[in-house]
């Protein structure tokens, strides 16, 4: 039988990356096996941690936990135990363990994760507390070579200070940032660390510190930003910073309270992704202003929430023909028709789009399905107005028009008739399997009470977006 | 070399037990090793030697390479930030569907000849067959011999335990 070399089966052991349960299996199948799985399982031991059963989390992590205080040096021990920090035995804290796991740990996620009130169970003080941590992230900081996910909004340490720093911080990869911490922990990661590619702010305040650790990156290519202020931001040092940075930036999330800095959006020359939401609805001239005149020739992903329609024919019209995916929430429908007209005439590569239809814009799904011919998916929201959605030149406009590779829809399935339905389907049959999607999965129940397998078929309808295949950016990568 | 100046020209390929395959150059394109080895000789007359594929498995690995030939080629982006293709489509999950010797010398011969998307799939399905399973069951399916004593099979548990998300 052929046999699998290590960075095959080291490869296999990915694939089974969240699943905990099943790499545990792996682990115990033989040595050759346990020694490959291990950096996959402790590369981020908190993944395993997502599921909905208080009890049994708490009790798992404070396995960890315990595992994890069996690697802390004799002297963080002699510590601990002087200062009665005893929530663990002194005999399980000086056993001899199988691997030094914590070596291949590559995410650090102490405070949040460990040490939560669940875990300690309220008996340690303040300072008992403070005191663990420390002697964990210098666990942490002195065994680990190639850390790539740190939230600094939970280290409450001078880490870049202590032994091993400057191995241990310098391949970070993403940072979870809030510009209202001290300047001088920016200070001290900027020193060491030169490689941030991924950068997620919680934007409150100016802070100058942040600015530097921004300035002091090769290349930031992902951001996300979540604008907690309403005040006017265009001169922040962070936003200057940001702006130098703007040409390897291809990735752009951004929550916006009232006023992020417009001016940055026209810079933004090569960015490939736009993700823009607002909490609330707003018709905003300034940043209208300079999205119009913003470029974007690379844009392949456009997802945009509680922005206007117009904005969004805007964007669309000065990308270079690259978008794939656009994804559209709004309460304010206004320019359907105009929108509709900007996809087809300008995004010929489109596999994924929402669109907004009412009876005056069925004439433009015919255009539309006819000339994006790599469509694979559409969203349909369909218009409330004074006049029923015509479902039946709907479904026929389908028939007659949608390219081969359409095989998803979102549409609401209250708007058709099961009679106009089962016609559709037995016209469809030479065509890919549909997968019909809406909110709350009643067409899987449609599928099953009419027997339309075969031509419908999705196990689960939910998650129209999720299921995309798409290449998004996946934040603290675990 | 692109597609559209190879179309219809030929390379030949010669498996390990000397059987040769005239091969269409996007096909064979598919894979990189040979991708490469083309663009560097240029046209040629003599056959390309696969020491390690034998005819079964090139002749099915050639399959694949017809089938996906259009696919966009994957990129040099060995950007892990990207989420990656969770799924496998219908055509590859029954390409696949094969013996297991078969399933790992698919595997052995997409890595050597550096074709990613079929050792990605090929990865997936071996993924698929592990999930769920104990460790026993794994040893039985792959036929592995545990070479743990008690001991250390059961201290290697309790250390892990906390990983078991089920």
């Amino acid at each position: 039988m052929a046999k699998l070399y290590n960075d095959i089966l080291h490869y296999i052991f990915q694939k089974l990356n969240n699943d905990g349960s099943s790499l545990l299996s792996c682990l115990l199948v033989n040595k050759q096996w346990c020694e490959l799985v291990i950096p996959t399982l402790w590369k981020c031991p908190l993944k395993y941690f997502e599921i909905n059963n208080d009890y049994l989390i708490s009790k798992r992590k404070r396995i960890l936990l315990n595992i994890i205080l069996t690697h802390l040096s004799e002297k963080s021990k002699q510590l601990l135990i002087f200062h009665n920090i005893s929530i663990i035995s002194k005999e399980e804290l000086n056993k001899k363990l199988s691997f030094n796991y914590v070596r291949f740990c590559k995410h650090i996620c102490v405070h949040n994760f460990l040490l939560n009130q669940d875990i300690y169970g309220g008996f340690l003080s303040v300072f008992q507390i403070v005191l663990l941590e420390q002697e964990i992230y210098k666990l942490f900081v002195s065994e680990c070579s190639n850390i790539r996910y740190l939230d600094l909004g939970e280290v409450r340490h001078a880490i870049y200070l202590f032994p091993g720093a400057e191995i241990c911080l310098l391949n970070l990869n993403e940072v979870d940032c809030k510009s209202c911490l001290e300047t001088s922990l920016f200070y001290g990661m900027a020193h060491i660390c030169k490689l941030i590619e991924k950068i997620y702010i919680e934007f409150k305040y100016d802070n100058i510190g942040l600015a530097q650790l921004i300035k002091s990156q090769k290349r930031i290519k992902y951001i996300k930003v979540e604008e907690i202020t309403n005040e006017e931001r265009e001169k922040d040092d962070i936003v200057k910073a940001l702006e130098e940075h703007a040409d390897s930036i291809i990735y752009l999330n951004l929550s916006i309270q009232k006023t992020f800095s417009y001016i940055l959006f026209p810079k933004f020359v090569n960015l490939q992704t736009l993700i823009l939401s607002e909490r609330m609805y707003v018709e905003n001239e300034i940043m209208m202003k300079n999205l119009s005149v913003a470029t974007y020739p690379k844009l392949q992903i456009l997802e945009l929430e509680y922005i206007s329609i117009h904005i969004a024919i805007k964007i669309i019209q000065n990308t270079g023909g690259n978008l794939w995916k656009i994804k559209i929430r709004t309460i304010k429908i206004t320019h359907s028709r105009e929108y509709i007209q900007a996809i087809y005439k300008n995004c010929p590569y489109i596999k994924y789009a929402s669109i907004y239809l009412n009876n005056q814009n069925l004439d433009e799904l015919e255009i539309f399905l006819t000339k994006c011919q790599h469509l694979e998916a559409i969203d349909v929201i369909v218009i409330k107005g004074d006049d029923k959605l015509k479902s039946c030149k709907f479904l026929d406009l389908l028939l007659k028009s949608a390219p081969n590779n359409l095989y998803k829809i979102h549409i609401d399935y209250r708007y058709f008739s099961i009679k106009s339905l089962k016609k559709f389907f037995n016209n469809w049959k030479d065509k890919k399997t549909l997968h019909l999607y809406d909110h709350t999965s009643n067409w899987n129940s449609l599928i099953n009470k009419y027997n339309m397998k075969g031509v419908v078929g999705h196990i689960d309808c939910r998650g129209f977006w999720d299921d995309d295949n798409s290449t998004g950016i996946i934040w603290n990568d675990k | 070399m692109t597609s559209e100046s190879s179309e219809g020209k030929k390379v030949t390929l010669k498996s390990c037990d000397d059987v040769e395959f005239k091969v269409e150059i996007p096909v064979a394109s598919r894979s990189i090793l040979l991708k490469n080895m083309i663009e560097d000789v240029g046209e040629t007359d003599q056959s390309i030697p696969l020491p390690n594929v034998n005819e079964k498995v090139l002749k099915k690995v050639l399959e694949w390479c017809q089938h996906h030939v259009n696919d966009p080629q994957p990129t040099n982006d060995d950007d892990d930030s990207r989420r990656r293709n969770t799924e496998i489509d219908d055509w590859d999950q029954r390409f696949l569907n094969v013996e297991q010797d078969m399933l790992f010398e698919i595997i052995l011969a997409a890595n050597y000849l550096d074709i990613k998307p079929l050792l990605d799939i090929g990865c997936k399905t071996v993924a698929n067959m592990i999930k769920g399973k104990s460790p026993e069951e794994i040893r039985n399916t792959f036929n592995i011999v545990n070479d743990f004593t008690p001991e250390e099979e059961e201290q290697i548990r309790k250390e892990n335990e906390w990983a078991e998300d089920r």
